[in-house]
């Protein structure tokens, strides 16, 4: 049946809400090539309508069907790669311009190179884009330490020993990604 | 070394470096520390933060940071030991040193730099002089020195470096002595100085970053002191005063008086009921220390009484709820009433912090507030998570760490009274001769309480004046208390408080002497790990002999 390979597809997508399953490419391929015959068939039925006058049956209702499918079948290609980005956007924001290696390996090479490029460019002339939505109020903020992480090492090169229920007095970007991580809590 | 300009040679000398702050686990170094956080966040001065129980949590903070860090402000710890001697410090790590804890140790007063203590030396302390405490070792490397060059005509040369010799050690001898007695004339006592909080908001003024809640915190610092009796009470008058010009200062200078909502520092008379704005006035009278003492509330007729006076005024009404014409009038009601029970002196000057419509703290609300999160809140937590809701507390925004604190103080101050109450009732109030003696039982309610210093020492007060009040010995007023309490059941250690008599008027204590020597005469392991020394920690199969000793000792 038409338009099945397109259905399997979006079914996988909802099967891994908001994780990044690795790329499937032999079932993008079968319906990209589902989606070719199909334009194919239409194309020479399309011809020989024309070229046959009214002698033949007319082929227009086929080629209807047809083109549904393969409009369907574009529908569900589309769908999954959306999804996919958006996955990857969040992502982003998530574990910065730095993939971990086993959602690295999920990304086809055509999501990779993309990628490679937009951490580039959100670094640019120093500043970094892609960390505050909102200007910050201060550059430093105060953290509660809520697990043992050992040593961190910051940017001018002093060490820190993170102690759980230890306070400290850190720059702020040095910080958030520890936040995210749930080592460190804001105190306001 | 002392430091005098604070402002250069503390604050702006600190400025771009990272900074290690090392708080001891009372209330007055916390608000010590919440003004210095405040003052640290203006400049951006990185640092890191620990709470520090004992000596020995702080060389294991040291022993951690040391490598990374080396500047290291203590408040409230480390100023009455050797510090640089105690953690095997390195030359290029510095001290900074804000400690209420007195006698300081000489070794910090004549540090050479590495140790600087940002309090400011006191007239009344007599510190001895540098040389009549160190010596240089010049003395004995000479001898050695002769020694060597003795190779030629010795017999003649011995004779007279015996001479000079005898002379010498005579001398040395008799310095020793001096020093000795200087020493033990100096570390005799252990009492409190000015309050940690005060001087760091006096810091704040000099430079210029003093506000109402900063006022607020120096407030709640010293009257801690006050509340917990560590110091007299003309020091408190005087600091009050000194305080009450900045809260005058501070409330001119923002001219919102008329906003009724606004954020205020009032100074006030308050009266000696505790938590009696968050209670009823009967409640609050009937278990309040002041009152029952005074009113001897544990006795029949003075129950008698102090229904008799809540009755005037008032009733068992919660307070905020009393009619608002009852409330205005009740301080002057109960000063006139002050004179039929003997409270002449019920009244104290106060502040008290308000803000909103419902929200009016007295200082010593508050600080029976922290005591009861740092002291008695359930055991499986641990200190630094008291440390941070303690801080939460003082913060005005979680109204409700404030309210629950509260409650909990309640129960504190109720269980004192109940404590005290079955000490007198069950006659375990015993006297020793040369002082008296009671024990918390491990059995009698709500005992583990008592295993933490402030409590105890609250405990300590109660007691003691309860007992001067009840007792028919003349003598009553002039004997110190030793308090003991069950610390840790499991090792079987109990923890020892004194205080001394209340005719001293002073809360210089001698008892930090008394307990070394005592354990020292038994031959007990006692573990003195308390940087207030008035504290002692025994085994409890000990105890009896140690009292013994303590007896034979003081006598």
């Amino acid at each position: 049946m038409f338009g099945e390979k397109g259905y399997a597809l979006v079914k996988e997508l909802s099967r891994y809400e908001d994780s990044l399953p690795p790329y499937n490419t032999d079932l993008v391929n079968e319906v990209s090539n589902e989606i070719k015959l199909l334009i194919d068939q239409n194309k020479e039925d399309a011809q020989m309508t024309t070229d046959e006058g009214s002698g033949a049956p007319s082929m227009v209702s086929t080629i209807r069907i047809r083109h549904a499918a393969v409009k369907r079948n574009l529908r569900c290609l589309m769908a999954y790669h959306y999804n996919r980005i958006r996955c990857l956007r969040t992502m982003r924001w998530e574990f910065g311009s730095i993939l971990p290696v086993d959602i690295r390996a999920n990304l086809s090479s055509a999501e990779s190179e993309p990628w490679q490029l937009i951490c580039g460019q959100s670094v640019t002339g120093g500043v970094n884009l892609a960390v505050d939505l909102k200007p910050p109020k201060a550059l430093y903020i105060e953290v509660r330490c809520l697990a043992d992480y050992g040593n961190l090492e910051l940017n001018d090169g002093s060490v820190i020993l993170l102690k759980k229920d230890s306070r400290h007095y850190l720059p702020r970007n040095e910080c958030e990604e520890l936040i995210r991580q749930g080592v460190l809590r804001h105190i306001v | 070394m002392y430091v005098d300009d604070l402002k250069s040679d503390f604050y702006e000398f600190l400025t771009g470096k990272r900074i290690f702050l090392m708080i001891h686990y009372d209330i007055d170094s916390i608000c010590t520390c919440k003004i210095l956080q405040s003052l640290l966040k203006y400049k951006h001065i990185l640092y890191t933060l620990a709470v520090v129980r004992s000596a020995e949590d702080l060389k294991r903070a040291y022993r951690e940071n040391c490598n990374d860090v080396k500047y290291f402000i203590l408040i409230n710890c480390g100023g009455t030991i050797d510090i640089v001697e105690e953690v095997e410090a390195e030359e290029d790590v510095t001290f900074f040193i804000l400690d209420s804890h007195r006698p300081i140790d000489l070794c910090n007063i004549y540090s050479n730099g590495q140790v600087r203590l940002l309090s400011s030396p006191e007239e009344d302390a007599l510190v001895p002089d540098f040389h009549d405490v160190f010596r240089e070792e010049s003395d004995e490397e000479e001898e050695h020195e002769d020694d060597d060059g003795e190779n030629e005509n010795r017999a003649a040369k011995r004779r007279r470096l015996d001479e000079e010799e005898i002379i010498k050690r005579r001398e040395k001898r008799l310095w020793e002595e001096k020093r000795n007695k200087l020493l033990f004339e100096y570390s005799q006592f252990t009492y409190y100085g000015k309050s940690s909080a005060v001087y760091m908001f006096d810091l704040a003024w000099k430079v210029n970053r003093d506000d109402k809640e900063l006022l607020w915190l120096a407030i709640v610092g010293l009257t801690e002191q006050m509340c917990l009796g560590k110091i007299e009470n003309t020091q408190y008058s005087l600091q009050i005063g000194h305080l009450q010009t900045h809260a005058t200062k501070l409330r001119n200078r923002t001219c919102d008086a008329d906003v009724v909502t606004s954020l205020k520092v009032n100074f006030e008379k308050d009266v000696k009921l505790n938590l009696y704005r968050h209670w009823s006035i009967k409640s609050s009278m009937k278990f309040s220390a002041y009152t029952a003492v005074k009113m001897k509330l544990w006795s029949l007729r003075g129950r008698q009484k102090t229904a008799r006076a809540s009755r005037r005024h008032g009733s068992s009404q919660a307070f905020r709820t009393m009619d608002l014409q009852l409330r205005k009038e009740f301080h002057e009601t109960l000063e006139r009433l002050s004179e039929k029970y003997g409270l002449q002196d019920i009244t104290y000057a106060t502040f008290t912090l308000q803000y909103g419509y419902r929200n009016k703290y007295c200082a010593m609300d508050i600080v029976l507030a922290l005591l009861a999160i740092l002291e008695a809140s359930p055991k499986e937590k641990k200190p630094e998570e008291l440390f941070n809701s303690a801080l939460d507390c003082l913060s005005r925004t979680k109204k409700e760490v404030i309210d629950n604190a509260v409650e909990r103080a309640k129960i504190i101050t109720k269980t004192l009274f109940k404590t005290v109450q079955s000490a007198l009732d069950m006659k375990q109030i015993i006297s020793a001769g040369p002082f008296i003696y009671y024990i918390v039982q491990e059995g009698c309610v709500d005992w583990y309480m008592f295993s933490h210093p402030h409590i105890l020492s609250l405990l300590a007060q109660f007691v003691l004046r309860a007992y001067v009040a009840m007792s028919r010995n003349r003598k009553a007023s002039s004997l110190p208390l030793i308090l003991s309490a069950p610390k840790n059941v499991e090792a079987g250690s109990c923890i020892l408080l004194g205080i001394p008599p209340l005719c001293e008027n002073s809360p210089k204590n001698f008892f930090g002497k008394a307990f070394e020597q005592a354990a020292e005469r038994i031959n007990c392991d006692a573990s003195c790990d308390f940087f207030d020394t008035s504290y002692f920690e025994i085994h409890i199969k000990d105890r009896t002999r140690f009292f013994d000793a303590l007896t034979a000792l003081l006598s």
